[in-house]
């Protein structure tokens, strides 16, 4: 092994030998500069492997001293990987840097080495003078390396820093000159031995000095203004070379000296301060309209959790595991974007518009970099979230878990408005990356591949390996993203195959899945959607070379979810269909705007499932099925907390916003899945996780109530406020929008009944909506597709051009409206005797009226786009392509075969719901009826009547009278006058305007306003707030005295 | 009762039905006429109108939906009529009522509407789209009070049976649901004006606006098929309030007696009230008529 | 505190606190840089003042009766002032000249830039 000594020797002497290689030639200086980065990741890579297979930490004595008197340095496990990390991203800002000149010179190339070094000493060493030394070796790095800057910002920035700096490094020396005095040593281990001995007044204030120090170079709030400047005033590639290096050697001193401070006023600071800097820092960074100054902030709120979780994992509460794994995912992706915002040069986040839309791999590493940052899976910063909390949870933090989430939710505001300016197209010549040669973005594509590979190792420890369906389609699909030389009907060929080679395995039982309980139940569903997208897309070709690569991810990610038996498992495999949706909704032609809004509440009701499980946690309880041991106010928290996840993503009234845009702007391939599969998946949540939990009651003024029934009035409201909204639409895709999320409506109310036939009716009902709703989507796809238009004033007459469409179409609202004969009618027949069983009454009259309310729109879908006058420039349409009828007839079948026989799918859910509650919620009297406690129904025999009438009124009408003669379109009975053109006599626009009027006062926007409100909120504190960095250095300075004086009458300086 | 005799029985009965559904409607248009002051038409006159459009010597059409459309009106019609049971203790008058509950009825009164609000709208001609824009305005509204109406007697019998219903009527006239809960028959009675679109709900078909509605375009056979779906749909429904609210019947007489009073209801109020706009009908049905049912369910829930 | 060396250890705080008022007062920025420097001598000063004894020499040996022992050559420790603290301000006398170097070579650029020495003058990158 090679001494570790050369760790610091080797990269100093090359520092100061660089001018006399460059003298060979820059290339040759470039050439030893790279060869020393790779020697320090070789050496400190060989040593972490060793310490990986269980070496002990090296000790490195220096000047024949041995400690406490000489100066002692240390190589461990956390030592060996930080310097890995520092050498990696030095190659990467050295290669990046190679391309921007000012820094790529000779002095930069010293500068550069001399960061590293000092980063690396910063690691190492176990003295505090010493590191005080490094300190400033770093600091004189970074002060010197910003000086290069031509612009003046970059001055103004280092001139603060170096100011702040200036007073930060008096306190750190000043501390370690008074803890010398008080202990009589500079050796940390030793100084850790002796300081709780010595009882000596001061020592606190001496202690506080020391740790504002590090804080304030640790850039915490509020002492981080002028680190703030530097992200936004300095070349991004020194900014990641300096996150890489000293802001995680850094972290690693405040690690280590943190051993001097014991007991709990010390911790709870540490956790205080690291909190408010999480808060803060992401708080105001939602109004920042500058990238790198937005990373700025985001990197201090990183730090900041980092901070935060340190005296957790000195009391054991946490493991260790969580920090590393945060700092490792924060390196990789804030240096990735830190570089790929250098590469792209747009300093404003408006000017991202169509980011990097010649170049798929840093398209892929930026969205890789975003996910990573707000700690969605599988990324590392997932996985260490989870352990974090988890540990928080079993020890009773909850409020600390409760911030934790509440500042993750302000990252995902803004890193997703910033994805979205990246997805959403330019209109001129998107800037950056154009031609941008491969070793510029090396160190962003190394980051992103890393932060991948890492995360689907952990990911597939969590699944299980490339057999199992979830990683296998994942694994398929992330390989489809890089394939893009074939086209979209062969790539949807290829999912094809991939799902319907998946869903042999499992369904021919080489992968052990019990059908008929409630995930083989989804399971069907989710497959069979996949399938039918699958052959739609050989019809319609989708408009962006990932959307299949996407889709399987998402349908591995939701197949994730439903094998999952660990609340670890389930929520990854959430998090995971969250993203993918988030970015195929992203895809459609206003689809980052309307995205934007989706992934915002997706990931709020993320946030809430995730604390429903952390208060699950904290009972101790991690799998899926020991939920049922919850009770008393735990079990209130986490049905409540998961509840309204849930609620929240099946886009509940009040929480419904996202979800007309979402569904109306995603690309039309995808709307029946997202519509049909996805929007299911909560009730998937509400049936295996939810639903475990008993339902607890809780007081009100009158009686205890239910949070059930709370549920079912929730799901109710949307059932009738989404249609009464679907009505009055004018776009035929957010039409059906509302209209799903008022059918998903009916789903969560007959769920929240808990009964046998409750049940029966919410999943009844979730696969007939995902049939009809799918149906319609496609359908809709197809006339769209053939006219390109979407509103209805601009379609008419299409059945005569659109026949089998408008069949589809028919069959669809016929089911939907729940029409008897078809299978709709089951449905509704379902959850009113489910609702009048359960003494709901009220809930059954209002369903009743928001069904019927479903035939205005329904009507008008079919009708304005189908019925009426054909318009003048549809006169050649054609029919929609034939593998999407094709799709459409794959989802009509099994309407039909319901409408004549409901128990196929009614019979196998009495053993799902059997299986669940012990009782059938339906009895069969015979073959064909049905029975409950309130009455019965025969589909059968209702099909025979209806089709008995139709054969016999058809008969007549062919038989009797005189035969028809067709006419004309335009000849109509039209009070004498010669009908104008089709367009002015097809009514279409404001098709029920009288029933507006009526229902005016129901129909303010008062969700929207209330939402608009909170953004207002949000927006002004964090306006107000930022106003806080002045800009002034000297500003700073007092910030870091008045910070002292602060701690100080809290008590810390005794 | 085998099924072939069944069907036979039925089938008649549905001939009845018509004539009778097309009976009152003449009976309707006399009545009218006295009231302003005209002699008016005989009270066959409907008869005369079906023969006439039947022996049309000429028809037109448009679209294949348009074609269709008059089968499903009629069929909704008959085939409504069919799962409601006329007379009770009769298995011949029962018809199939043994196909499902009051839930089947309540959804397949609109099976009939739909089919003719999309051949009506096939035809292209832009009456027929106004018209049913507020026919459906006007139809979710008065579903809120017949709802709640509903929900009550069959929470209160525990059943959404018909038979059930009627059956726990039996004993007097006091038993009847129109004097066992009131309040959800007085919610239920004002929906039934709407459900019969005379005035003051007469804005499908409003004369001077919309002047036929939405079978403006249908002529010949398809119009006689209209009409016989109509007659037979306001007969059916009628039948239905019986059983609901004025304990079924026993007998033939029985049931002709009480379905003309119950008729002649939503006639004597259409012939003093003027039109509602489509807004003003919406909102009247969501006012006291609303209130009246949500009294209708309390009381249930008191008992 | 040590008796004998309260006079230094005061001045040195005086003179870290002037520093600081002179940073956190002045708006010339060749002033500010002044005041670290103020700043740098108290602590210097400071760290010394508690490596001092008083009576105590310098802990070199110039002389056998300063060490404790002839034949290890150990110090006499009682005699010398404790070496220390003197050897970290030798260390950070030099970080400070580097430092301050520094800072006085960004207020030559930001003069040129600005034509101004005005520290209110360089805030424009804020919020």
């Amino acid at each position: 092994m090679v001494n570790p000594i050369l760790l610091i020797g080797v990269p100093l002497a090359v520092a100061f030998l660089l001018p006399l290689v460059d003298m060979l030639g820059r290339r040759t200086a470039r050439a030893v500069h790279l060869l020393t980065l790779a020697f320090e990741l070789f050496v400190a890579g060989e040593w972490l492997v060793q310490f990986l297979h269980g070496a002990a930490a090296v000790n490195i004595i220096t000047g024949g001293w041995a400690p406490p008197i000489g100066i002692n340095l240390r190589l461990g496990p956390l030592e060996a990987a930080l310097v890995c990390l520092a050498a990696l991203t030095g190659i990467g800002s050295a290669l990046y840097l190679a391309h921007h000149e000012e820094v790529g010179s000779l002095r930069g190339l010293v500068i550069q080495l001399l960061l590293v070094t000092g980063a690396i000493g910063l690691i190492m060493t176990r003295d505090v003078f010493n590191t005080f030394v490094f300190l400033e070796i770093s600091g004189i790095g970074t002060y010197s390396i910003v000086i290069f800057g031509k612009e003046r910002s970059a001055l103004e920035a280092g001139f603060k820093y170096i100011a702040l700096g200036g007073a930060a490094s008096t306190f750190f020396l000043l501390g370690v000159a008074f803890l010398y005095k008080i202990t009589g040593t500079l050796n940390l281990d030793d100084m850790i031995h002796k300081l709780p001995m010595a009882v000596v007044a001061g020592t606190g204030t001496v202690l506080l000095l020391l740790m504002v120090g590090i804080m304030s170079e640790l850039k915490l709030f509020p002492l981080n203004g002028p680190a703030i400047d530097l992200y936004d005033g300095v070349e991004p590639g020194v900014m990641a070379l300096i996150v890489g290096t000293t802001v995680n050697a850094l972290f690693f001193v405040f690690w280590k000296i943190s051993a001097l401070y014991t007991g709990p006023a010390w911790a709870a600071m540490f956790a205080s301060v690291g909190m408010t800097t999480f808060l803060v820092c992401n708080v105001l960074a939602i109004r920042q309209t500058r990238v790198r100054r937005m990373l700025g902030y985001s990197s201090s709120a990183q730090i900041g959790l980092l901070v935060f979780l340190v005296p957790f994992v000195k009391s054991g509460e946490v493991a260790l595991s969580a920090i590393a794994l945060l700092l490792v995912n924060h390196t990789f992706a804030k240096a990735g974007l830190l570089w790929l915002a250098g590469t792209h040069g747009g300093e404003k986040i408006k000017e991202w518009k169509g980011a990097f839309s010649d170049s798929l791999a840093l398209r892929i590493a930026l969205a890789t970099f975003v996910l990573a940052m707000t700690g969605l899976p599988p990324f590392p910063g997932f996985w260490g979230k989870w352990q974090a909390l988890v540990g928080l949870a079993q020890h009773g933090h909850g409020w600390w878990i409760g911030a934790v989430l509440v500042g993750s939710l302000f990252e995902f505001v803004y890193y997703f408005g910033w994805l979205k300016e990246a997805l959403t197209p330019a209109e001129t010549v998107p800037r950056g990356a154009v031609g941008s040669p491969l070793s510029e973005v090396f160190g962003s594509l190394l980051y992103a591949g890393l932060a991948i590979a890492l995360g689907a190792k952990v990911l597939m420890q969590v699944w299980g390996g490339f057999k199992t369906p979830a990683i296998f389609l994942g694994a398929a699909g992330f390989v489809l993203l890089f394939i893009r030389a074939l086209p979209e009907r062969f790539k949807a060929a290829l999912t094809l195959v991939a799902v319907a080679w998946v869903a042999w395995g499992v369904f021919a039982g080489a992968r052990a899945c019990p059908l008929w309980d409630i995930r083989g139940f989804f399971l069907v569903m989710v497959l069979f959607g996949a399938f039918v997208i699958s052959v739609a897309g050989l019809g319609i070709p989708a408009e962006r070379g990932s959307f299949w690569g996407l889709f399987l991810i998402l349908v591995g990610s939701i197949i994730g979810i439903l094998y999952s038996s660990s609340l670890l498992g389930f929520f990854a495999g959430w998090e995971l269909m969250t993203w993918s949706s988030y970015l195929l909704v992203s895809q459609g032609r206003h689809g980052p705007k309307a995205g934007y809004l989706y992934m915002l509440f997706a990931a709020a009701a993320g946030l809430l499932v995730l604390g429903g499980m952390m208060v699950a946690e904290s009972a101790g309880v991690t799998t899926l099925a020991a939920l049922v041991s919850l009770s008393g106010g735990v079990a209130l928290a986490a049905w409540g907390l998961l509840a309204v996840g849930f609620a929240v993503k099946v886009a509940s009234w009040g929480a419904h916003i996202w979800a007309p845009g979402a569904y109306a702007e995603s690309p039309d391939l995808f709307t029946p899945f997202l519509s049909g599969v996805i929007s299911k998946i909560p009730i998937f949540g509400l049936a295996a996780v939810v639903a475990r939990i008993a339902a607890p009651s809780v007081a009100t003024a009158i009686s205890s109530i239910s949070v059930a029934h709370i549920l079912g009035w929730v799901g109710g409201l949307t059932a009738f406020g989404m249609t009464l909204l679907a009505v009055f639409q004018e776009d035929m895709k957010k039409l059906l929008a509302y209209s799903s999320v008022g059918q998903v409506g009916y789903v969560v109310l007959a769920m929240a009944l808990l009964t046998p036939l409750g049940w029966t009716a919410a999943l009844y009902y979730a696969v007939n909506h995902f049939l009809f709703k799918g149906l319609l989507f496609l359908a809709i796809a197809g006339v769209i597709y053939r006219t390109g238009v979407r509103t209805f004033a601009d379609t008419g007459g299409l059945i005569k051009r659109m026949p089998l469409s408008f069949i589809a179409v028919l069959i669809g609202i016929i089911a939907l409206a729940g029409v008897p004969p078809l299978s709709g009618f089951a449905g509704k027949w379902l959850l009113y005797e489910a609702l009048m069983d359960k003494g709901w009454l009220f809930l059954t009259a209002f369903m009743m009226l928001a069904s019927v309310m479903a035939f205005l729109y329904c009507f008008r879908l079919i009708h304005s786009i189908f019925l009426g006058q054909l318009k003048d420039k549809d006169r050649n349409v054609r029919e929609a392509p034939w593998p999407l009828l094709l799709a459409e007839l794959l989802m009509v079948i099994p309407i039909l075969a319901l409408s004549v026989r409901p128990q196929l799918l009614i019979e196998p859910l009495q053993h799902l719901v059997t299986g669940v509650f012990g009782v059938p919620g339906v009895r069969f009297a015979s073959a064909a009826t049905m029975t409950t406690h309130f009455g019965y129904f025969n589909a059968a025999a209702m099909m025979a009547l209806v089709v008995v009438l139709f054969l016999v009124l058809l008969f007549i009408l062919l038989t009797v009278g005189p035969k028809p003669t067709k006419v004309k379109q335009l000849d109509i009975v039209y009070a004498a006058e010669v009908p104008p053109s089709p367009e002015e006599l097809q009514y279409a626009w404001a098709f029920y305007r009288p029933y507006e009027r009526a229902f005016a006062p129901l129909l303010k926007a008062r969700v929207t306003a209330f939402w608009h409100g909170v953004v207002d909120v949000v927006e002004g504190v964090a306006e107000a707030g930022r106003r806080f960095y002045t800009g002034n250095a000297q500003t700073y300075v007092l910030y870091s005295v008045l910070f002292i004086l602060v701690l100080a009458a809290f008590g810390l300086a005794r | 009762m085998p099924l072939g005799i069944k069907i036979a029985w039925s089938f008649l009965g549905v001939l009845v039905a018509i004539a009778y559904g097309l009976v009152i409607a003449g009976i309707i248009r006399k009545v009218m006429a006295r009231i302003q002051g005209r002699i008016g038409p005989p009270v066959w006159q409907q008869f005369i109108d079906l023969g006439k459009v039947i022996f049309q010597r000429t028809a037109t059409r448009h679209g294949w939906m348009f074609y269709l459309a008059p089968i499903f009106r009629a069929g909704g019609g008959i085939g409504l009529y069919l799962l409601i049971p006329v007379v009770i203790g009769v298995p011949a008058l029962s018809n199939f009522s043994f196909n499902g509950d009051l839930l089947l009825v309540m959804y397949f009164i609109f099976f009939g509407s739909l089919g003719m609000a999309l051949g009506a709208a096939d035809s292209g001609h832009p009456h027929s789209p106004i018209g049913i824009s507020r026919g459906l305005s006007q139809m979710t509204a008065y579903e809120l009070p017949f709802a709640l109406a509903m929900v009550a007697l069959a929470a209160q019998v525990h059943s959404f049976s018909i038979h059930d219903i009627i059956m726990a009527q039996q004993g007097g006239i006091l038993h009847w649901n129109l004097f066992a809960n009131p309040l959800a028959a007085i919610a239920a009675f004002i929906a039934f004006l709407g459900m019969n679109m005379y005035a003051p709900f007469n804005i499908v078909g409003a004369p001077q606006e919309i002047p036929v509605g939405p079978p403006t375009e249908y002529n010949s056979i398809f119009l006689s098929l209209m009409m016989s779906g109509r007659a037979i749909l306001a007969v059916a429904k009628i039948v239905l309030y019986m059983d609901l609210f004025l304990g079924g019947a026993h007998s033939i007489l029985a049931a002709f007696v009480k379905t003309i009073i119950i008729y002649f209801w939503s006639v004597f109020v259409g012939a003093v009230f003027p039109r509602f706009r489509t807004e003003q009908a919406v909102r009247f049905f969501l006012g006291w008529p609303t209130v009246a049912g949500i009294a209708g369910v309390l009381l249930v829930l008191i008992r | 505190m040590m008796a004998g060396n309260e006079l230094y250890v005061a001045t040195g705080l005086i003179v870290i606190l002037i520093g600081f008022a002179t940073v956190l007062v002045k708006r010339n920025l060749l002033k500010i840089v002044i005041g670290f420097s103020l700043i740098d001598s108290g602590t210097n000063l400071l760290i010394v003042a508690l490596g001092f004894y008083p009576g105590r020499t310098a802990p070199i040996v110039n002389n056998p009766d300063m060490l404790a022992n002839r034949a290890s050559l150990l110090v006499n420790t009682a005699k010398v002032v404790d070496p220390v603290p003197q050897a970290l301000v030798l260390t950070a006398i030099v970080i400070g000249v580097g430092v301050t170097a520094l800072m006085l070579a960004y207020v030559v650029r930001l003069y040129a830039t600005g034509k101004t020495l005005d520290v209110r003058q360089f805030g424009r990158m804020k919020w």
